[in-house]
């Protein structure tokens, strides 16, 4: 299920992370999926098994995001609201072999934006860009000799929601709703009682937050 | 040598993440190496019982990483059990959805997943030898790869009906015809992606192959792996990502097999090892030796290095020019060095652009006829070359066109003995060296990394990460340390 409200190109995306037919697994998509139709303007609803970057590419260009996923950090049942990076910090250094966790895939773009202004350089003239890296100047020139296809030739076939127009990548302020949930729930579908009834009040925690 | 006591520490599928167990000998030298990683079983079971058709949707969730090859292996084995035909512009529109996914993964991998080990030597600090060390080296590059692959997603989007978990395919075909306005936005992506890839050609002849340290792990005698390999090729022996016959070359280049992918299941077995719930697959015809190399071994691998050695050619102009740069440099067939999987996949994704290119240009792109008749429901089995390697997606319906069987190969199965095997290899490595900590998970991880294993099956808690553990015991099984980052 993909909703999207208001206008055609949302400000405000909430995710329902997690598997459905994971039983508790999925009670974020079980949030989403009761969000009525009158949510929010300008509000996207999605459903997303995915993290990290593959997650927080799809992200880019919405002001503002709420992550809704269970959590074994928390009593099942038990709701809490806080800026995405607050709980990832719970789990100390997340920098793993494959992946990374969402804020940091985020902090990955935005370390990106920090080089607009040598990169609306090289719209104009490649050859100007100043390098960050003794390297860079090579890849620059590299580009060049095979073909020119500098930033700005690639830039013409970009979308607009994923915010890089004019070469600004635009991070969200991203938020979670954690709901507690049993550690390891087992493939099924359907939520466990104490789970289950906390769906209610977190669909009310979204529309606070929506309001906020 | 002491006799060592294995205990297992299960990883609960929901943790999603790989734990690599290592047991020293007496001398401090890594005696052995065991890799677990998650399991499918349970999801498997799950299925039964449930509408077949449901199932390119419900797949897709098992994996967050590559939900666009679940979603067509699934609906390519709906196809073949209730017997359809596609029509042409359901496939073409599925060739183009699937090559620009490995197109876009194989990016992904290469720049930020692989990166570190790609484009930063292996001295680097270890506080930039990430992705964040990736972008401050090169911030030009990185940026440019952000912008298309979003006009990668957004093709994925656009054909796919979402942008996140595709829903276009379905038993038959697809959902609905691609008309020309949407042609023409999806062709101004594509053009973005085969010029990126056309510069990443460059790019890794200039600035990153001649790094002595990358010189220095593809001509590494301990990344070498003798194993088998598997892939699907086209009528020309070309890799096909979507779509073609099952070839399985030896160790030593010789073609084993070549022919309908369906009966690739019918080739292989699994077998059990007590460490771990992973099953390792194997060639039935040369049985099981255990967790080693050598042409008398059924281990075989998959992925862009295996599909690279099936195939005789490659499907595109300049993803031909850049194979045969690759053989050049090896010099030999089948090449087995480990850390040839980054270039492997360098090849692909040049092949995938181009490929993408030429087919948001068919013409039958914007027929209108998208499904198929559907006969009776039965068995049908899909095979699709994920980036990772070989999927396979086995079911049998019922009458009703309920599943009775569900069966799932995923490629890091089929990887798990290969990728077991090289990290072995480098923590043996690095031991001699001395160093258990820092460089024993930088050289445990690149050749993990190589292999771009997918452990992201089925969920993700909050916070969302993939982490690796190397655990390490001593000879008579103390547990020694935990390294982690």
């Amino acid at each position: 299920m993909e909703r999207s409200f208001g206008a055609s190109v949302a400000d405000t995306a909430v995710v329902g992370q997690g598997n459905p037919y994971c039983t508790d697994d999925g009670v974020g998509v079980a949030v989403a999926r009761r969000l009525p139709s009158d949510v929010g303007e300008n509000c996207a609803v999605w459903e997303a098994a995915q993290s990290g970057v593959y997650l927080a590419e799809k992200l880019l260009g919405f002001s503002r995001v709420l992550i809704i996923d269970g959590t074994p950090s928390l009593p099942p049942g038990e709701i809490c609201v806080r800026p995405l990076r607050e709980w990832e910090a719970v789990g100390g250094d997340r920098r793993g072999a494959h992946g990374m966790s969402l804020s940091q895939a985020l902090e990955m773009l935005e370390r990106l934006t920090s080089q607009s202004s040598s990169d609306t350089t090289a719209q104009s003239n490649c050859d100007a860009t100043p390098p960050a890296h003794p390297k860079e100047r090579s890849v620059g020139a590299c580009l060049r000799r095979s073909g020119g296809a500098c930033l700005r030739r690639s830039g013409e076939a970009r979308s607009r929601r994923a915010g890089l127009e004019n070469d600004q990548v635009r991070i969200p302020e991203v938020w979670a709703l954690a709901v507690g949930i049993p550690p390891d729930p087992p493939f099924g579908e359907g939520l466990s009682p104490r789970v289950a009834a906390a769906v209610e009040a977190a669909v009310e925690e979204v529309r606070g937050w929506l309001n906020s | 040598m002491r006799q060592q006591k294995i205990t297992i520490d299960p990883i609960t599928r929901l943790e999603g993440h790989g734990k690599i167990l290592l047991y020293l000998d007496e001398d401090g030298g890594v005696q052995d190496a065991f890799l677990q990683i998650p399991e499918l079983r349970g999801f498997e079971r799950f299925c039964v019982g449930r509408r077949g058709e449901e199932m390119p949707q419900i797949t897709e969730r098992i994996c967050g990483v590559c939900p666009e090859a679940h979603h067509l292996a699934s609906a390519k084995a709906l196809d073949d059990a209730y017997g359809a035909e596609i029509p042409e512009a359901a496939r073409v529109q599925r060739e183009l959805f699937y090559n620009t996914y490995i197109f876009s993964d194989h990016l992904l991998h290469l720049i930020f997943l692989g990166g570190p080990d790609l484009l930063l030597d292996e001295d680097t600090p270890k506080e930039q030898r990430n992705v964040l060390g990736v972008l401050q080296a090169y911030p030009e590059l990185g940026k440019r790869v952000v912008q298309v692959r979003a006009g990668a997603q957004k093709v994925l989007e656009l054909i796919g009906g979402r942008a996140i978990h595709p829903v276009f395919a379905l038993p038959g075909g697809v959902s609905q015809p691609v008309d020309e306005e949407k042609r023409k936005e999806l062709a101004a992506y594509v053009e973005a992606m085969t010029e990126l890839a056309r510069d990443m050609v460059s790019f890794f002849h200039e600035q990153v192959l001649p790094d002595p340290g990358l010189q220095a792990l593809l001509q590494s005698p301990e990344a070498r792996l003798p194993v088998h390999s598997m892939g699907l090729v086209d009528d020309e022996l070309a890799p096909n990502f979507y779509h073609g016959q099952l070839r399985i070359v030896s160790c030593e280049g010789e073609e084993i097999f070549l022919g309908d992918a369906r009966e690739g299941l019918d080739l292989i077995e699994e077998h059990s090892e007590p460490w771990t719930y992973v099953k390792f697959p194997y060639l039935k015809s040369f049985g099981w030796s255990g967790l080693e190399g050598g042409p008398g071994s059924g281990l075989y691998q998959v992925g862009p290095l295996a599909r690279l050695n099936v195939a005789e050619r490659m499907a595109t102009p300049a993803a031909q020019e850049e194979f045969e740069r690759y053989l050049d440099y090896f010099g030999q067939r089948p090449v087995q060095a480990t850390f040839a999987y980054h270039w492997a996949r360098l090849v692909e994704m040049v092949q995938a652009a181009e490929a993408a290119h030429m087919l948001v240009s068919h013409e039958a792109l914007t027929g209108r006829t998208v499904r198929g008749e559907l006969s009776a429901p039965g068995k049908g089995i899909g095979v699709i070359e994920a980036a990772r390697g070989t999927l396979f997606h086995e079911y049998r319906l019922d009458d009703h066109g309920l599943l009775e069987q569900v069966n799932l190969v995923v490629a890091t199965t089929h990887n798990a003995g290969p990728i077991g095997m090289s990290v072995k290899a480098m923590a043996q490595a690095a031991a001699r060296q001395g160093d258990l900590d820092e460089r024993l998970l930088n050289r445990v991880e690149m050749a993990f990394r190589a292999y771009d294993p997918c452990l992201a099956c089925a969920t993700h808690f909050l916070p969302g990460e993939l982490p690796l553990t190397v655990e390490v015991y001593a000879s008579d099984g103390t547990f020694l340390r935990r390294v982690g980052r």
